[in-house]
């Protein structure tokens, strides 16, 4: 681009960002993202600074603040990791939020239908039905995916699957599953006392989190771990080419409907179990607005986190934060709505950071 | 509900689908996937709402809520267009975003009433039985979106300004060959089409239900997307498809008395759309589609000069 006084142009960088520069770049994005929000915040009048750190020290710096943001960890980072998985491989799952539900949805079946299983059978139980029900619900995403005619009808199509699951879980509720005792709330009754999942004594951090983080190092062993920049792991490198040039990867005969088969698996099981962890560890009900955009959060966390676990870690742990803190957001008088901002913009934010990691800009102003 | 009844709010329910819709297909015919219209809907409604109850002046606020969709579509333009980023991300992005956005708008306004748009009967049309009542006797933006489509359809299909477009959606490079420059006009499709929906937004809040409730869309964005693609980005289709989902809307009320689970006839138009979706997406044959009425084939896929 030429302009009267200065000259910009974006060239390509020659090599991958280092790791630092990567990190800086993100870390920069965030900020940025933090920033947009504050001005919107500000025009509202309401001062950002003050409620950011309000937020930061609830969420980090009292026990109970603590305790909920790695209570809301556990879903996020869960669902997360799923996602980070067909993103590798150009898959723009979407559903997260409705693949959660269906899970939730498992969970409860299971446990009203066997409470007098012993727990250590039951629970397990649970997490395998959550986990085949939400892979069940993204697998017709990932069929059309690769059979659909018209680009981007699967990501439309992913995205409405929520819908359903929501209105199946309202049907269920105010029907088979009512509450007897429910005072017309619209919930389920409380889980058999076999199904519920262990809590930390005085706080809602379930042991999900165990199987959360043991899942996360498994996705790391097998499909992201690499030696000099290139996959160790047979599907890990496949999963790499078909996200990054699906035409070299059908010329090596790799089967796109195999990777997208897996992958979406992968992303639509692990966000059935956050919901399993949420319903029967946390909430221990099932309701209709068990999720609140947990789905999309997940989204948000997969790509600040670059799509790598370790950085999916530390980005739920953000979020979560954010989910925590987001009390003092309704304090400041503000609708609870507004932490999509915080989702949206940085996310925003991210994207352009993606961008920076791959071309830099160069200028120089003109006589 | 008489029969008057029941068309007129098809009508009405249709509209808000097809104005959108209309939008977004403008916008795909470009090559740019926007799946920021659930945001864009629900912040334009917000703000067409708000700025309607302070100025007093329903036309403003419409106008209002056509900026609000215009500004956030070009944040999309921005990342997709000139930074070429994944245009699925961005879109979902822009509909986070813009659900954020609503609840900061209308934050002062919820319960608050505003005078809706007053129907306008059309001399002579709304006298014919059933159908003026049902067609004629709307208000100004219903006029407006029986008047878009044709103009849609015309310009897209019939003038050089609708080859170009045309041209950059399926082949941005033959068409910068040409001298084309297909980054202004991507710019100008993706933002014309963000402020379409803004008006089918504002259509929601000023005409539609004159009131504002956070998360009152509902969803019905992703509606316009499916049936985007579910109309094959044809503007007379669209129009058909819009009224046929009108009406899947309206007869969820009337089945409500039937018997069946409430939760089950709000499934009708999302089973509905994914049904229609997955039957075009594997049954078309996208070849002959092509030929008749082309596709955007370079949809969601960036362009790089040279």
């Amino acid at each position: 681009m030429k302009l009267r006084f200065i000259e910009i142009k974006m060239k390509k960088r020659g090599e991958k960002p280092t790791f630092m520069l990567s990190v800086i770049i993100r870390l920069l994005s965030l900020a940025m993202g933090l920033g947009v929000v504050a001005a919107l915040f500000l025009l509202q009048g309401v001062n950002p600074l003050l409620l950011y750190f309000n937020i930061f020290r609830v969420a980090f710096f009292t026990q109970y603040g603590l305790a909920e943001t790695l209570s809301r960890m556990i879903p996020l980072l869960c669902i997360g990791i799923g996602l980070s998985v067909p993103f590798r491989a150009k898959i723009d799952n979407i559903g997260a939020e409705g693949q959660f539900l269906v899970g939730a949805i498992a969970a409860a079946g299971v446990a009203f239908s066997f409470p007098d299983l012993p727990a250590v059978l039951l629970i397990p139980l649970m997490f395998a039905a959550g986990f085949a029900l939400g892979a069940l619900w993204a697998i017709p995403v990932a069929i059309f995916r690769v059979m659909g005619k018209f680009k981007g009808a699967d990501v439309v199509l992913s995205f409405l699957m929520v819908f359903p699951a929501y209105l199946l879980i309202v049907y269920l509720v105010n029907g088979p599953w009512k509450d007897p005792e429910g005072w017309g709330f619209t919930q389920s009754p409380l889980f058999p006392v076999n199904s519920q999942i262990w809590q930390l004594p005085g706080t809602r951090i379930h042991l999900t989190i165990l199987l959360v983080l043991a899942l996360t190092f498994l996705i790391h062993y097998y499909l992201v771990r690499t030696k000099e920049g290139i996959p160790e792991t047979k599907l890990g490198y496949e999963i790499n080419v078909v996200g990054e040039n699906p035409e070299a990867g059908a010329a090596a005969g790799i089967n796109f409907l195999k990777i997208a088969l897996i992958t979406m698996i992968i992303s639509g099981g692990m966000a059935g179990l956050a919901g399993v962890g949420e319903v029967a560890g946390n909430l221990l009900r099932l309701r209709p607005e068990i999720s609140t955009g947990l789905g999309f959060t997940g989204i948000v966390v997969a790509w600040l986190g670059g799509l790598n676990p370790l950085g999916i870690i530390l980005s739920s742990l953000f979020f979560a934060g954010l989910l925590a803190g987001g009390v003092e957001i309704q304090m400041a008088g503000l609708p609870v709505t507004v932490i999509d901002l915080f989702n949206g913009s940085i996310l925003f934010f991210v994207l352009l950071a993606e961008f920076f990691m791959r071309f830099k800009i160069e200028w120089r102003i003109l006589k | 509900m008489s029969i008057v009844l029941i068309g007129s709010s098809i009508v009405t329910a249709a509209t808000f689908f097809l104005i959108p819709t209309l939008g977004e297909i403008l916008t795909e015919r470009s090559g740019i996937l926007n799946l920021g219209v659930e945001g864009m809907v629900i912040s334009s409604a917000a703000a067409a709402f708000a700025v309607t109850y302070l100025t007093g002046n329903a036309m403003i606020g419409v106008l209002a809520g056509m900026a609000v969709g215009g500004i956030l579509a070009l944040i999309h333009a921005i990342l997709s267009i000139t930074f070429n980023r994944n245009q699925v991300v961005s879109g979902i992005s822009l509909t986070v975003f813009g659900t954020g956005l609503s609840g900061l708008l209308g934050r002062d306004f919820v319960g608050r009433t505003i005078a809706a748009l007053q129907p306008i009967p059309i001399l002579g049309l709304s006298d014919i039985p059933f159908f003026g009542p049902v067609f004629f006797n709307k208000d100004i933006l219903v006029y407006a979106s029986f008047i878009l489509v044709p103009v849609l359809w015309f310009i897209l299909f019939r003038t050089r300004i609708g080859i170009v477009i045309r041209t950059v959606g399926e082949n941005p490079a033959a068409a910068y060959t040409q001298g084309i420059n297909v980054i202004l006009v991507r710019y100008l499709c993706v933002i014309l089409g963000g402020m379409l929906c803004g008006l089918g937004g504002a259509y929601m809040t000023v005409a539609w239900m004159p009131a504002w409730t956070e998360g009152m869309t509902g969803g019905r964005g992703w509606i316009v997307i499916a049936l985007t693609v579910v109309a094959l980005w044809h503007p007379i289709t669209a129009f058909l498809g819009a009224y046929l989902f009108g009406m899947f809307h309206v007869l969820q009320f009337s089945f409500q008395l039937s018997g069946i689970p409430v939760a089950f006839i709000n499934m009708l138009p999302y089973l509905s759309t994914i049904a229609f979706l997955l039957a075009w997406g594997i049954l078309l044959n996208k070849q002959k589609v092509k030929r008749i009425i082309g596709a955007p084939s370079a949809l969601c896929v960036p362009f790089e000069k040279g």
